[in-house]
């Protein structure tokens, strides 16, 4: 976390510590750095500040999202609502759909099969959920496409955008429903948003919070610090990355979606050993790598997203930040590949 | 690491000792266990396993990884065991973990992070001339379950515990402030914690009929079972017969499905043949071999044939072993010196 963002958050919980929703003069001040918090998340997104409701994260956002557009979609006297996803979605969307939608070999949605569903099953479509850019490979998805297929049926777009800002400029369709993460733009943990024109019926319920569409008191220290990070977002300079995505092919790895538009800061690698293994060895050398998924031990799992793009295995994926450099990433892997080749271990 | 008191201890010992550790917890199989404190240990992976032993590693100050081997595991053991049972013997799934999946698989893993070794919470010693040893603690040793554990993997091994008493493991983990709740003892396989062997075989080989007749030696027909796979040679429970005496398993046909009980007389071998037999070193000309054909059994000393080509060897009990068991395991010792073990195959009185 930038020092600026650490320095914000300790700041409001030094002196803001009213509840926003009071009516004193404690209370207000809270409130206005809720407010500017708002403001600063609106600016990234290019939303009007009214539109960014903060939630706990992402997997709220995309719960409140998907859970109050099948409600809505029965209020309006939809029998059994569909949530359509794509079968690369994170499995806080993926807990929500009741059809999953194909992608091609480089982790893109078929839109052949998204024309197949909207046809298929009409006006029972509560939503389509399609990320922006996704979390394992950082393939980024034909949001803009979908959303015309969408708009043409009258169907809600909703965009989890969690990987998007501080890599690329939020360039989204004003219509669609975005989904942010604090901590993956910059910000601490336990705070996102969920942005619309129009909120979806409340998932929490029981308070006034959020104009009344999102119960529970606001976190102020962490909206305080969601919002100084999204003004520190800049689009993310590829040529680290570029180096890494080299050095993997030239190790034996092969790049998921090698040849799809991708996020400038995530390199997936596949290699012959198992990836687990390489992640733990990388650990060991001071290398923070990850395989993609976990179960809740900790154990590596083979991911939905590879099985999703044809592929067994587990990958090594690296996260770069701003200012990450990999040169001493890929000595490590180069030490850590030539000492398992070594061993001779199987996958 | 378990995540239990032998483990761990073994663990801080070394640490101790100036040694630098990695932790490891070994993802094996998706059954829930059964914990000693009575509780259920009810998630996806043996979850609280995974956390008390990272906890440990945690508070200790290495690192540590929970390691996915459920592939290798169900090739290496779970099958085994299956095929075994189908094959109307007695699988020993123990061994098979330790010498396939601990000391072959984990081993290789460890040296590819850039381990020089790998040390486990077992009861067994190493030898100074790198044989396998029993441990320290008779009512503790291990040794029978590490036999398959050769030269080159002992020379990797570390076996902290091997030289200590029960009572002195505890009494360290105390001092060290580690938990010392001991696992579920009573849980023979850890992949079927409710002990029920023959639902596991017919689940994990659902095309496999086993149903057929009890007899006697004479052939007659005492009675029936549903899965031949369900007996042990030697097994006097859950027969349902009743022929007036006692009566013992003596032997499974997998072909005619047939299980022949009898007098516990008929159970007393002399002779075994074992196959895939793997010398740790061969005995001295003074030295009596003695052979074990179950866990802490008794040592019978005996006399040995010589092995052919494919590792089969014939040896004869002086004393007779009371229902050897075709798939267990033999292992040989001299004194407390391990001289190798293989696979039971065929006995005889």
């Amino acid at each position: 976390m930038h020092p600026a963002v650490i320095a914000a958050v300790a700041q409001a919980m030094a002196e803001l510590p009213a509840n926003p929703h009071s009516p004193h003069a404690a209370g207000r001040a809270a409130a206005a750095a809720v407010e500017r918090g708002r403001a600063q998340v609106a600016q990234l997104v290019g939303r009007p500040p009214r539109q960014v409701r903060f939630t706990s994260g992402a997997t709220e956002a995309n719960a409140w999202a998907l859970h109050g557009l099948s409600q809505a979609a029965r209020a309006r006297g939809v029998d059994r609502p569909e949530v359509l996803v794509s079968a690369v979605e994170h499995p806080s969307v993926l807990a929500w759909a009741t059809r999953v939608l194909p992608v091609d070999a480089e982790g893109r949605l078929r839109m052949d099969a998204l024309d197949q569903a909207l046809d298929e099953l009409g006006g029972r479509v509560a939503a389509l959920s399609l990320m922006a850019a996704n979390n394992e490979t950082g393939v980024l998805q034909p949001v803009a496409q979908a959303e015309a297929r969408c708009r043409a049926a009258g169907v809600p777009l909703h965009c989890d955008a969690s990987q998007l800002p501080g890599r690329l400029p939020v360039d989204l369709p004003p219509s669609c429903l975005i989904t942010l993460s604090a901590h993956k733009l910059g910000g601490p943990k336990g705070v996102g948003a969920l942005v619309c024109a129009e909120a979806p019926p409340a998932l929490l319920r029981g308070g006034p919070q959020e104009r009344g569409s999102r119960a529970g008191t606001v976190a102020v220290p962490l909206v305080v610090g969601m919002g100084e990070a999204a003004t520190r977002c800049n689009a993310q300079d590829p040529s680290e990355r570029d180096a890494l995505e080299a050095a993997c092919r030239r190790l034996g790895g092969r790049i998921l979606g090698e040849s799809a538009p991708r996020l400038p800061n995530t390199v997936a690698a596949l290699f012959e050993l198992p990836g687990d293994l390489l992640v733990m060895a990388l650990d060991l050398e001071g290398v923070a790598a990850s395989t993609g998924a976990a179960c809740s031990s900790g154990a590596a799992e083979e991911s939905h997203v590879l099985r999703a793009m044809g592929l067994r295995g587990l990958p090594v994926r690296f996260s770069l930040g701003p200012d990450s450099r990999v040169a001493p990433a890929i000595a490590a892997l180069e030490r850590v590949l030539a000492r398992a080749r070594a061993v001779g271990v199987s996958a | 690491m378990s995540g239990g008191v032998d483990s761990s201890v073994a663990a801080a010992l070394l640490l101790e000792q100036g040694h630098e550790l990695v932790g490891v917890h070994m993802k094996l199989h998706d059954a829930q266990p059964t914990r000693g404190d009575g509780s259920d240990g009810k998630h996806c992976c043996g979850l609280d396993e995974a956390l008390d032993a990272r906890a440990v590693a945690h508070a200790l100050g290495f690192p540590f990884f929970v390691m996915d081997l459920r592939e290798a595991f169900r090739r290496a053991v779970m099958d085994d065991l299956a095929d075994t049972y189908l094959s109307g013997a007695t699988p020993n799934p123990c061994v098979r973990c330790n010498g396939v999946l601990k000391f072959q698989v984990l081993l290789q893993r460890a040296r590819a992070l850039g381990c020089s070794h790998l040390a486990t919470g077992h009861y067994a010693r190493i030898s100074p001339q790198g044989g396998l040893r029993m441990a320290a603690d008779p009512s503790k040793d291990q040794s029978y379950f590490l036999f398959p554990v050769g030269p080159e993997a002992l020379a990797r091994s570390l076996f902290p515990l091997g030289g200590l008493h029960k009572t002195e493991v505890r009494a360290h983990a105390r001092r060290l402030g580690l938990p010392v709740a001991d696992k579920a003892e009573s849980q023979e396989i850890c992949f079927i914690p409710d002990d029920d062997h023959a639902r596991f075989v017919a689940a994990h080989r659902p095309a496999a009929s086993g149903a057929g007749e009890i007899v006697d030696e004479g052939g007659a027909v005492l009675g029936h079972h549903d899965g031949y796979w369900r007996f042990t040679v030697g097994q006097r429970r859950g027969l349902g017969v009743s022929v007036g005496e006692p009566v013992y398993v003596l032997s499974i046909d997998p072909d005619s499905h047939r299980v022949v009980v009898g007098p516990p007389g008929r159970l007393l071998h002399h002779r075994i043949r074992v196959r895939d037999f793997h010398w740790q070193r061969r005995p001295a000309a003074r030295e009596q071999p003695l052979a074990r054909v179950r866990h802490r059994g008794t040592l019978l000393p005996c006399e040995l044939g010589s092995t052919d080509d494919a590792g089969g060897l014939d040896l004869h009990l002086l004393a007779p072993a009371r229902a050897a068991t075709r798939g267990q395991a033999l292992v040989l010792y001299a004194g407390e010196d391990v001289l190798g073990g293989g696979w039971i195959q065929e006995v005889s009185a």
